[in-house]
């Protein structure tokens, strides 16, 4: 019951995806006396493999170019239908002419998988490919490659949202695509509660999600729809894109989100904000796909684990969620946030020893725990590092501090994880229950927080970013307490206004003045205060 | 330097001469590729990708998708090559053999310095006349199964081996011929292509009804149901929650639980109305039976419901297969359950499900006189199925030429024998005046590759049969290659049959392809010319 199905269009989403799965797959228990925290069903599928052995894979569809999925196959050792080193037979007369393509290598890490032996440490060379460092099989239905567009083309490149739109049209009309691939997924669930969407929002991919999403939207009628729109902000990470590549990429995010915005529950556009990264807690690869999608899988796997718990009391659907972000009725367009700590490690806890001024310290640092951020916060909870994309065109660097302006929030979802639940947190989340169903005052979030033990897992096929109090790298095989949250706030506003201004002017003359007014539209639904007026005075 | 460099001093640029050669060779390499695939005695290609997936395929239009092509203007020939594909099903590989071709033609001109612009005039010049005369040649018919099966296996011939080809072939015709309605176009998304892994079995068949590629989600559903009433459904049976449902509107937890509670209630009472149609057509009488197939969901505790009342029911059926099943078995598919009566129902002789491994299928059958129908495709791996599946496709869309052309072409190369014959007589050289007329001997020259092409595939003396089939052209014969002997033959008589549309758009498409290339003065590869390096102001622009 409460299946979520995933959908995975892009590379950039599935090197997503590939995190999200393995930590997933890690909350596994194989004994009859652990229970984990997560019930694996909502994301989990039971089958039968080809030779008649039980499988159990995810629910997803995972749409990438050719050339996308590396040194994966559709099937796999679970749904191979050849037998060892049989070679298949064709249905012919004649001769056979054998056309290879240059084979891709299995990473060493995926040899040491399959062998069974212990993996060595991925570094940003030995990830080629998402697949690379994928600790998952997939069902042979799961994995869709679309062979009109070659991954990283230079000669037909896929970046533009009309191509993307193009492509999921001509697509559907001779396959249906809705109901080849992702309907078998949504036939087996009992009741779905809802589609999460990983989408790259301002390539080509946000055009053919916007176009998937109408469809969805039709045949789903009131299904939660999630939209996890990854943008990469390559000003940031300090690419040399041309300008007119960059506008590109706004005006494709652009039309995205007013397409996006229509159809689903909740749209969170997240890139990782470079510039305000602390190096002191963080240290990060930005030219590595797999060390950007690994922080950013760290505040979406938290904020979105309500959904799939077993503990009663910090679950919620998809749709309950969704109602809770959307609680004005027209705001869908959410920012992702996220605190991290480093737990105590079991030494330090057991050492009744410890130093005491550092225990001390330990003991002054606020909880991270939701209910008592949520309680502390009345008027909406802030963390460390926000995921919202600039939209920035060119590099401004930042007067003042842009940070230290504290938007009004809406509405807020605060997931932690790990930190200690003592009795001020179990008195705050009480008092929350009580006021679970009664309107707030007007001004105050609705806010609803979400807590368990269970930490964010630092596996081995993550990337070692975080680091501890002293300046040093967390170990793999440790486990990290975080804290994130989603809200709706009032800086949308100004920020789609914004992005209104920096692209309108690219955009061909047919569309121009409809893009421009659906933003205008959507900008005023986060207005603050009531007037409705812009007194912003950055209409063009 | 060129007028690009100076902009982008990094900008690679390859001129007039050297830009031709460039197209010309890609064009002739890809050429190579396909070459060998022509024809019912080419070869078979097997496609290994970067991760050792193999694919086994005879069609251009499925190698071309997936291979890796790393030339541009190579890309742009395969581009185009699949589009004829999609435009009207087959004559990828024609196209690509054509444009290589009518290339290496034109480059024996240009070499001896005749401008490309006189040969692209001449191009067009040939490709109208042989468009017209495309059109005096094509063989006018009405629709008949035994000119069909002639077509289809045709077709089917280039892509299976015979045997599987002469199995096919009825079913692929049986199948267009039961969905055709005259006057109206066939609407091919009525033929459901089903494909079932079995180990053993590798058989395809026709089904005359509609099989699902589900079955019922609830244990004490019957398995198999004969004389059932079916209800078309689009419809939810699951538990939803209503458009208002945000916490606000609760002023206690007891009061959102009692809308849960009326929720329910809704989707019981629409439950409830189904089963009293159940009631009302089968009454107490154990032999008839009672299907509903819904294109929503149905959550667990309806299912539960409908089992209790002897019902089989389906979830989350394809959109396609609700028109399908009206098709199949009449009936009118109800979009919510106000207007439920007998009339609106659909019947079926036998319902049943059939499992193999994970999957679950569901057949419905011994219907009266269905307008939609099944082909199921048995095979005992992926690969096969593919390749058979792929087939069919093609055979489909000939088969739906023919009906909609109202004509066919002969086959065998006869097409290309005789337009180029045409093309090279005296009475039409008298029409093109200047240099162009070089144009048009090239595109002449060029046409004469398919038939070529098939001679050499099947191993037969190219020169020898090719002087064999314009020899009895010029007796005024219409002739086709016969690959067996590599004698010329009556395409009528041995039933080989070319689609019209597919000649005409190879035609067409191949032309244009090719001018367009030959016209191509300067191939230029930007380079970019930004700087890596750290965030930071300055990249390029002004700092604002």
């Amino acid at each position: 019951m409460h299946e979520i199905i995933t959908l995975q269009l892009g590379q950039q989403s599935n090197y997503l995806a590939t995190h999200f799965w393995n930590a997933q797959e890690s909350y596994f228990t194989y004994s009859e006396d652990q229970e984990s925290a997560v019930n694996h069903d909502i994301h989990w599928r039971p089958g039968i493999g080809a030779d008649g052995t039980e499988t159990y894979m995810p629910r997803t569809v995972i749409y990438d170019l050719k050339g996308g999925f590396g040194s994966m196959a559709k099937t796999n050792a679970l749904y191979n239908d050849l037998e060892e080193g049989q070679t298949p037979q064709a249905l012919w007369n004649g001769p056979t002419v054998i056309q290879k393509q240059p084979t891709i290598p299995q990473s060493a890490y995926q040899q040491s998988l399959d062998a069974g032996l212990e993996p060595p440490p991925l570094t940003t060379d030995s990830v080629r490919y998402w697949s690379d460092f994928n600790r998952v099989f997939y069902h042979p239905r799961s994995v869709v490659q679309l062979n009109e567009y070659e991954l990283n083309s230079s000669i037909m490149p896929f970046e533009r949202y009309a191509t993307g739109e193009d492509l999921f049209s001509s697509l559907d009309k001779e396959h249906d695509l809705l109901d080849r691939d992702l309907r078998p997924f949504i036939e087996e669930a009992d009741q779905m509660q809802g589609i999460s969407v990983l989408t790259g929002l301002d390539d080509a991919w946000g055009g053919f999600a916007a176009r998937y999403l109408e469809r969805v939207r039709d045949e789903y009628g009131k299904t939660a729809v999630f939209v996890w729109g990854s943008e990469d902000d390559v000003l940031q990470r300090g690419l040399a894109v041309p300008r007119e590549k960059r506008l590109l990429r706004l005006a494709n995010k652009a039309k995205t989100l007013t397409e996006v915005y229509k159809y689903a529950s909740v749209v969170v556009p997240f890139t990782v904000p470079f510039a305000k990264l602390d190096p002191a807690r963080l240290k990060m690869d930005a030219g590595s796909q797999w060390h950007c999608t690994a922080l950013l899988v760290a505040a979406m796997e938290s904020v979105t684990l309500p959904s799939r718990l077993r503990d009663r009391r910090n679950r919620d659907t998809m749709g309950t969620l969704a109602d809770t972000l959307n609680a004005m009725g027209k705001q869908n367009v959410a920012s992702l946030e996220m605190s991290f700590d480093v737990p105590p490690s079991e030494e330090e806890e057991e050492d009744g020893s410890k130093d005491s001024r550092q225990r001390q310290l330990m003991s002054q640092k606020q909880s991270g725990h939701a209910a008592v951020l949520a309680k502390e916060n009345p008027e909406g909870v802030f963390l460390d590092i926000n995921f919202t994309p600039s939209d920035q065109l060119d590099y401004v660097r930042r007067r003042g501090g842009e940070g230290d302006d504290r938007p009004r929030v809406f509405s807020q979802v605060l997931s932690s994880r790990g930190y200690e639940e003592d009795e001020q947190a179990k008195e705050a989340k009480e008092d929350e229950e009580d006021e679970r169903f009664k309107r707030k005052s007007s001004y105050e979030p609705v806010t609803r927080s979400y807590h368990t033990d269970l930490r964010f897992p630092l596996l081995d096929s993550f990337p070692q970013i975080f680091k501890d109090d002293n300046g040093e790298l967390l170990k793999r095989g440790g486990s990290l307490n975080v804290t994130s949250s989603l809200s709706m706030d009032a800086s949308v506003c100004k920020r789609l206004k914004s992005l209104r201004t920096t692209v309108v002017r690219s955009i061909g003359m047919e569309d121009r003045e409809q893009l421009g007014n659906e933003l205008m539209e959507m900008a005023d639904e986060y207005h603050e205060g009531w007037s409705s007026g812009s007194d912003d005075g950055d209409d063009d | 330097m060129s007028a690009a460099q100076l902009l982008n001093p990094k900008a690679e640029s390859r001129r007039r001469g050297e830009a031709l050669k460039v197209n010309i060779t890609a064009g002739e390499g890809l050429q190579d590729v396909l070459k060998s695939n022509l024809g019912p005695s080419g070869t078979i290609k097997m496609l290994v990708d970067g991760a050792g997936q193999i694919k086994l395929t005879k069609d251009g239009n499925v190698l071309l998708r997936e291979m890796q092509i790393q030339n541009p203007t190579a890309v742009m020939i395969a581009r185009a090559a699949t589009a004829q594909d999609d435009i009207c099903g087959d004559g990828t590989t024609s196209v690509v053999l054509l444009v290589g071709e009518l290339l290496k033609q034109a480059d024996r001109h240009i070499s001896e310095g005749l401008h490309p612009r006189i040969i692209t005039d001449g191009f067009e010049i040939a490709k109208t006349e042989a468009l017209k005369f495309l059109d005096e040649f094509k063989l006018p018919r009405e629709v008949d199964r035994e000119l069909l099966l002639s077509v289809a296996r045709t077709s089917l011939a280039t892509k299976l081996s015979a045997s599987l080809a002469q199995s096919l072939t009825a079913d692929i015709v049986d199948a267009v011929l039961a969905i055709y309605q005259a006057p109206a176009k066939p609407d091919l998304h009525m033929v459901e292509i089903m494909t079932m892994q079995h180990r053993t079995a590798s058989d395809t068949q026709l089904i005359r009804g509609l099989a699902l590629d589900h079955g019922a989600r609830h244990p004490d559903m019957p398995k198999r149901v004969e004389n059932a009433y079916i209800l078309t459904l689009n419809v939810s049976l699951e538990y939803e929650k209503s458009e208002i449902n945000s916490g606000f509107f609760y002023s206690s937890a007891e009061q959102r639980d009692k809308l849960v509670e009326s929720e329910r209630r809704f989707v019981d009472a629409k439950l409830k109305k189904i089963v009293e149609l159940k009631k009302e057509v089968c009454g107490n009488d154990p032999t008839k039976n009672f299907v509903i197939i819904n294109q929503k969901g149905i959550d667990p505790l309806s299912l539960d419901v409908l089992a209790k009342n002897g019902i089989l029911a389906l979830r989350r059926a394809k959109r396609r297969n609700m028109e399908r099943l009206q098709l199949v078995c009449g009936g009118v598919a109800q979009n919510s359950v106000d207007d439920l009566s007998p009339e609106i129902l659909g019947w079926a002789g036998l319902v049943y499900e059939q499992q193999l491994g994970e999957e679950k299928y569901t057949f419905v059958e011994e219907v009266k006189d269905p307008k939609s129908v099944t082909l199921l495709i048995k095979g005992p791996n992926a690969h096969t199925i593919t390749q058979v599946k792929d087939a069919v496709r093609d055979g489909l869309r000939s088969v739906y030429n023919m009906i909609v052309d109202k004509s066919v072409v002969p086959g065998g190369g006869a097409f290309q024998v005789a337009c180029a014959a045409h093309l090279k007589s005296d009475a039409f050289t008298k029409t093109v005046k200047g240099k162009a007329k070089w144009g048009v001997e090239a595109f002449a020259d060029a046409l004469l590759v398919i038939p070529k092409t098939l001679a050499a595939n099947a191993g037969l003396d190219v020169q020898d049969s090719l002087a064999a089939l314009q020899d009895e052209q010029a007796e005024g014969n219409v002739v086709g290659l016969d690959l067996a002997t590599g004698e010329p033959m009556d395409p009528t008589l041995e039933g080989v049959y070319d689609s019209f549309r597919v000649l005409r758009n190879c035609i067409a498409s191949s032309a244009s392809i090719a001018s367009n290339l030959l016209l191509c003065d300067e191939l230029l590869k930007a380079r970019q010319m930004g700087r890596a390096g750290g965030p930071g102001p300055g990249m390029d622009g002004p700092d604002s």
